[in-house]
């Protein structure tokens, strides 16, 4: 179980995950919003990091903030020029609550089912291991994981081929060489 | 576990490392100022004291004093934001640096680095790409035309050289196998026939030059300044700012510049190691300090000599040239690092 600082430290960056995530969807202002994301993912990093998973916490923030978020930041940078939407995105209020809650019921049915079991477990066998975590993470990805993993990269690449061929028509190509 | 001398030591470490931080900053600024002067055949700040050594005191007051100014249409809170953003990493990274083995002071024995993190190299870059956002929303969040375009400049830039970056590390990686930046400087304490050191840069020279690459351009000095272009951005990102918040950025640029020659020297120059450091280990962060003013010079030598890239010069370098080269860079290495071990 969590001990003394700890609890404080869970408790603290899980509500400031849960405050950032509740703004990153109702800011007004495209750019804000893309903030609150960034601070709701270094809130998920921290959390990791209570979970002796220093790698993953480390990965997380090089990735996702330091990487992924960067361009989202510059598209949205690049397209809009500041202004904030006052518009009213849907009218299907009744829906929206009636969805909402019936997820939130499953999150915290699935959530205190597994919570005193998994999570803390897990946490309490890294603990002696904690210097072998990242060679752990690195066999398990290209032994038990290869399969997955290569697919995935698969899908990527496609993708990446796929957006160049959406965003180049054959006029364009014939500029830039 | 946590006794109030441990608390003390690590107070006391922060506070000294935190000190000659700072002070190295100031004194890097200056010089940059004197160098470029010798390059430019003029004598650059002499004035202020001995040999111009007050002159960073000066500056600072002078900071201080001046107006600071807001524009009127900026987004208030991103721009006040921005500077801190930019700051807190780069003087953050600093924690995990080590510049010296174990000393024994007063009958006690202290590692000298603040923290060790087994995936202390991680932990750098991780912090490092924070940077970027500093100078982004500084630009956005200006309202001005050339500080957006300059924050543009940098994200995209960022982006492009983090790869080659990480890339060029992946080879010092597989021959230290750990993450941890205390045991990659102590895999390279031998030498290959008595008296050649056992450091990265001789067995991965291409790495290293790589990693240079792409460390000049993820701190956004010449010849890779495009977000701060004075030729055609005014001063790019920080053209609004003035006042303390631009020293901000400026102590921040500089707390990057010691952190990018520290990590050159940690994983490619053998860290602290250099003759009789194992009998006075003292002399340890003695060698570490040169070797980082060495990649200063450097810096300011390069600032003193290039022109600065073009946008599709620059990218068209990162993308099409750097970035498969690191990744061939990362083949050989692993190769090499078959035969060897």
């Amino acid at each position: 179980m969590l001990k003394g600082i700890e609890v404080l430290f869970f408790y603290l960056l899980s509500l400031l995950c849960i405050f950032f995530s509740m703004l990153t969807i109702s800011a007004r202002n495209a750019v804000h919003s893309a903030l609150f994301l960034i601070s709701t993912l270094i809130s998920v990093a921290g959390l990791f990091l209570l979970l002796h998973a220093e790698f993953v916490a480390g990965v997380q923030i090089l990735v996702y903030v330091g990487g992924v978020l960067v361009l989202f930041l510059f598209v949205i940078m690049l397209v809009s020029s500041g202004q904030t939407t006052r518009r009213i995105f849907t009218n299907q209020f009744a829906i929206g609550v009636a969805v909402a809650t019936l997820l939130g019921l499953s999150f915290f049915a699935a959530i205190s089912q597994v919570q005193a079991t998994n999570y803390f477990r897990a946490r309490e066998a890294k603990q002696e291991v904690v210097t072998k975590n990242t060679e752990k993470v690195g066999l398990q990805l290209y032994t038990q994981a290869v399969l997955p993993f290569e697919i995935a990269s698969l899908v990527l690449l496609v993708a990446i081929v796929a957006a160049v061929r959406l965003a180049r028509d054959r006029k364009q190509e014939k500029i830039f060489n | 576990m946590l006794t109030t001398d441990i608390l003390i030591e690590w107070l006391v470490k922060i506070g000294v490392v935190f000190f000659i931080l700072m002070t190295a900053i100031a004194y890097v600024v200056l010089l940059e100022r004197r160098l470029l002067g010798f390059i430019q055949m003029r004598l650059g700040p002499n004035r202020v004291g001995p040999f111009g050594l007050l002159q960073p005191l000066a500056d600072g007051l002078k900071f201080l004093f001046k107006e600071d100014i807001v524009p009127l249409e900026a987004d208030k809170a991103l721009y006040v934001l921005a500077p801190m953003i930019a700051l807190v990493p780069a003087l953050m990274t600093i924690s995990v640096i080590p510049f010296g083995d174990k000393i024994v002071i007063l009958g006690r024995e202290i590692a000298l680095h603040i923290t060790s993190v087994n995936v202390g190299l991680l932990v750098v870059f991780a912090l490092t790409s924070l940077g970027v956002y500093g100078i982004a929303l500084a630009g956005w969040s200006s309202n001005s035309k050339y500080s957006l375009m300059g924050g543009l400049r940098s994200s995209a830039q960022l982006i492009s050289y983090e790869l080659a970056l990480s890339l060029s590390v992946v080879g010092v990686i597989i021959f230290s196998g750990s993450l941890d930046l205390v045991e990659v400087v102590k895999q390279q304490n031998s030498f290959w026939l008595g008296f050649i050191p056992k450091w990265n840069i001789f067995t991965q020279p291409i790495g290293f030059l790589i990693f240079l690459i792409a460390a000049i351009a993820e701190t956004n000095r010449v010849p890779f300044d495009l977000p701060e272009a004075e030729t055609e951005l005014v001063a790019g990102f920080h053209t609004e700012y003035s006042s303390m918040k631009f020293a901000m950025f400026f102590i921040a640029e500089y707390a990057n510049m010691v952190t990018a020659s520290s990590m050159a020297t940690l994983l490619f120059l053998g860290g602290w190691y250099g003759p009789f450091v194992d009998k006075f280990p003292l002399l340890g962060p003695i060698y570490f300090s040169l070797k980082i003013l060495f990649f200063l010079f450097l810096y300011i030598w390069l600032r003193g000599t290039l022109p600065r890239f073009r946008y599709d010069q620059l990218m068209r370098f990162g993308w099409k040239f750097l970035i498969p080269v690191a990744l061939a860079n990362v083949v050989l290495v692993a190769g090499l690092a078959l035969l060897i071990y």
